[in-house]
């Protein structure tokens, strides 16, 4: 209970932190217009019928159109341009400015560019910086946003009042949308857990933090509608922090908070914790570098008193023959559990914490041409780990890929797995792996017999066919039909016999693109099939 | 006499469109860029640009300034000197090196085109025309082996605040991936790759996350970016192994449907009829 609470305290408090941050952002620059027009991909806002500004310090400006290129924080006001503040005012013709600086260049036809202030002293002849006037064109048909106000906050976000995304068939309306553009990659990271829909809807935000709830759909069980509120922190590249509080309408909620700090070019640090249907798990990890090869120090605790450490160190890609790489890999670490790891044995009190070493060997080869225009690759990777108890756990797992282009269209890919895994116990097999009595149970009731036959060694076998069609750009289609043939023997738990996954992506208007998504697990627990869906849309 | 008037009116269309350019041009003074050919008194660059050749043209080096050996050729870089009043070359810097393409038009030019009552695009007169028109542009991405065959990949962007599914990227074989966009030319933003999950995004050779990778739409009728991705952040190669095929607990794997990566699972749906009870069970219970 003590690490669900710290876990629970340490989003909260990251969630906290972040609120006044951005509840105290304020808008430096305000867009009004008959028509506002907003392009996603250039991040271009042009305001026409009536375009006005609003920037600090009381200054006011307008003109027949009004160009935001917000990549470049720049304004370009052309035909009947003015700019104002107080009592003084200046004409031109067009008019460029910074959202984020002082300079302001007036643009006279008849007598040349004129340059001044955001004070609006007198303005002096200065060459001509045509620069400072480029504006790409747009094609209002792809604009992503229509409204009539648009209040800037420079390298972090435009709240549209109200917004309506156009179509050919019409504009979904909302009274106000915050599109978000900051160029921080640490706003990416999120600590809400996995949904089928995820839809976020901005509520602040600033250059360095961002609150949004998210319209949510878990696809079960159990199935239903979800709101998640998250918090995030952002610092360049360099840092970030994320704080998220997750509640299905039906079910348990759940918090968490992931942590990220990059602190010189060779170290890193991050910090993860969840807290979900009553289990929780918080993790640290250091990662290094020393020219291509790695290491990394991982600390985990969890619930039920769990705890793991690990120190793993692992060569860069080494060249062998014919682009064949091979990388190696060496870890150091322990496991624990507060009453004993190995609960079978009398005295399992004494194996509270046990260290093990392992070393991994992975062995890729390069994608060669094969005969009827087929392209081919292979990885195999072997791992041992050793235990501080007479064990050990052994795993080969082997891939082979095939790929065939028939068309720019077309493609058809192939890949067979076969993962091989043994636990292995020496002298004390039976004792870790006796038939279960009385027999487990399958989901659907039935005793699971197959698995008496598992003495620790597995085999999970796995065939994946695709076939991908993408007549356009705009729309591909995705087929694929997985065959899992395992040992032990699929009875209910693992993954289905048979899965069956359509995907289908288009843009049915020019500013929309939507995916779908449709899966179907065959013969999993007795049921004939299990549907699965996912949906999202993109600008 | 219909298919006549048809061929004289189709004439006179591409005249006008083969004149275009030379108006566009007007005082255009340096021109720099790969050399094509030198042939009856033209120089003809990689760009299907060409300029008639005065007859005292000078060949001098790129670099110096002063006479040079070379010859023009194909393949050499040159930046050509025009005179704005004869329309001719008078002198070809040559070098052999990789020089950028460039335009410079006559000071003139700039101040007739402030002093316009016609709107002229601005950037026209910089040398760097950005339109804004659709440019397709094709994202092929290169993954490491470690990827498997099932798993999709896409583009996280600063303009979709990085979602990490913004852009899906197509699998063409066992190590590429690719998608094609209509972007307008001059757009900018910064991506990474991501299999669908910020746990799950590009990293360098090292391990080690990098910066965003920064991209531009040139004015250009078709463009491609190719991007090879060295790892990624949730490979499991060397990592603490889990039980395979993930099904079966033991002592040491007391969460076996963990078929995600690490700390945070991936989602994953429970069987109709919900897992199956711990007891009766194993007898070494998770």
């Amino acid at each position: 209970m003590t690490g669900r609470r710290a876990v629970a305290a340490l989003a909260a408090v990251a969630g906290l932190a972040g609120l006044p941050a951005t509840a105290w952002a304020r808008p430096s620059a305000g867009l009004d217009g008959g028509t506002i027009l907003f392009f996603a991909d250039t991040l271009a806002l042009v305001a026409r019928n009536g375009a006005t500004l609003r920037l600090d310090g009381g200054i006011r400006a307008g003109a027949d159109a009004i160009a935001v290129d917000l990549k470049t924080d720049r304004v370009v006001l052309a035909g009947h341009a003015f700019i104002q503040r107080g009592s003084l005012r200046a004409d031109a013709d067009a008019i460029a400015l910074d959202l984020d600086d002082q300079r302001i260049d007036l643009l006279d036809l008849a007598s040349g560019d004129h340059r001044t202030t955001r004070a609006l002293g007198e303005a002096v002849q200065a060459p001509i910086d045509p620069a400072r006037f480029a504006f790409p064109d747009v094609v209002d048909r792809y604009a992503y946003i229509r409204a009539k106000h648009a209040a800037i906050t420079p390298h972090a976000n435009v709240r549209f009042r109200p917004a309506a995304f156009p179509t050919s068939v019409g504009a979904v309306p909302v009274p106000s949308y915050l599109y978000t553009f900051a160029t921080s990659a640490g706003f990416g990271a999120s600590a809400l857990p996995a949904a089928d829909f995820d839809q976020p809807y901005g509520l602040w935000g600033t250059p360095y933090a961002l609150t949004t709830v998210h319209g949510r759909w878990i696809d079960g069980p159990p199935a239903g509608p979800d709101i998640g509120l998250q918090e995030q922190l952002a610092n360049g590249d360099v840092e970030y922090a994320t704080a998220a509080v997750d509640q299905p309408l039906r079910g348990q909620m759940s918090t968490g908070f992931d942590a990220y700090r990059r602190m010189s070019p060779i170290y890193t640090i991050s910090a993860q914790g969840t807290d979900a249907l009553g289990i929780w798990a918080a993790q640290t990890s250091l990662g290094a570098a020393f020219g291509q090869a790695g290491g990394r120090v991982t600390l985990v605790a969890g619930s039920f008193g769990t705890s793991s450490f690990d120190t793993s160190l692992r060569t860069p890609d080494l060249p062998l023959v014919g682009g064949t790489t091979l990388r190696l890999t060496g870890d150091v670490g322990y496991d624990a559990r507060r009453g004993g790891l190995l609960t079978v044995l009398p005295d399992a009190a004494h194996y509270a914490t046990v260290w093990r070493h392992s070393l991994d060997a992975f062995l890729a080869t390069p994608v060669v041409r094969a005969p009827l225009g087929t392209r081919l690759s292979a990885t195999l990777e072997g791992t041992r780990t050793w235990y501080a108890f007479p064990h050990r756990y052994d795993q080969l797992t082997g891939t082979v890929t095939a790929s065939k282009q028939f068309s720019r269209a077309f493609t058809m890919l192939g890949t067979y797995q076969n993962a091989w895994s043994a636990e292995v116990y020496p002298y004390a097999q039976a004792l870790f792996y006796p038939p279960p009595n009385p027999p487990l149970l399958a989901p659907d009731g039935t005793p699971w017999y197959g698995y008496d036959a598992f003495a620790g060694v597995a085999v999970a076998r796995s065939t994946t066919v695709t076939a991908q069609l993408t007549p356009n750009v705009n729309t591909s289609a995705q087929l694929a039909v997985t065959r899992s043939d395992d040992f032990l023997q699929f009875d209910g738990i693992g993954p289905p016999p048979w899965t069956v996954t359509g995907t289908l992506r288009m843009r049915p208007f020019p500013n929309f693109g939507i995916q779908l998504s449709r899966s179907y697990a065959f013969d999993w627990g007795g049921v004939r099939w299990v549907p699965r869906w996912s949906i999202s849309i993109t600008p | 006499m219909t298919t006549r008037r048809i061929f004289t009116l189709l004439a006179i269309l591409a005249l006008c469109a083969l004149a275009l350019p030379t108006l566009a041009q007007g005082g255009l003074v340096r021109f720099t860029g790969q050399l094509l050919d030198v042939r009856d008194g033209y120089v003809y660059f990689s760009t299907g640009d060409a300029f008639k050749l005065a007859p005292d043209v000078k060949l001098l080096d790129y670099v110096t300034g002063k006479p040079t050996t070379l010859q023009p050729h194909v393949k050499l870089y040159a930046r050509a000197v025009l005179d704005p009043a004869t329309k001719q070359v008078t002198e070809l810097d040559l070098t052999p090196k990789k020089v950028p393409f460039q335009t410079v038009f006559a000071p003139d030019v700039t101040a007739a085109a402030a002093n316009t009552a016609t709107v002229v695009a601005p950037e026209l007169i910089g040398g760097k025309r950005i339109t804004g028109k659709q440019v397709p542009v094709e994202f092929l991405v290169t993954v490491p082996p470690t990827t498997a065959i099932t798993d999709v990949v896409y583009l996280a962007t600063d303009v979709s605040n990085w979602n990490p599914q913004a852009v899906r990227l197509d699998r063409v074989d066992g190590e590429r991936y690719r998608t094609v966009l209509h972007l307008a030319s001059g757009t900018k933003f910064t991506f990474r790759v991501t299999r669908g999950s910020w746990n799950s995004v590009a990293v360098g050779p090292d391990g080690l996350e990098e910066d965003p990778i920064t991209f531009f739409v040139p004015e250009t009728d078709a463009y491609s970016r190719k991007v090879t991705v060295a790892a990624w952040s949730d490979d499991r190669t060397g990592a603490p192994q889990e039980a395979q095929p993930g099904a079966v607990p033991t002592p040491f794997n007391p969460n076996p449907f963990n078929n995600g990566s690490g700390l945070f699972p991936r989602s994953r749906a429970t069987p109709p009829g919900g897992l199956p009870p711990t007891r009766p069970g194993p007898q070494n219970p998770p």
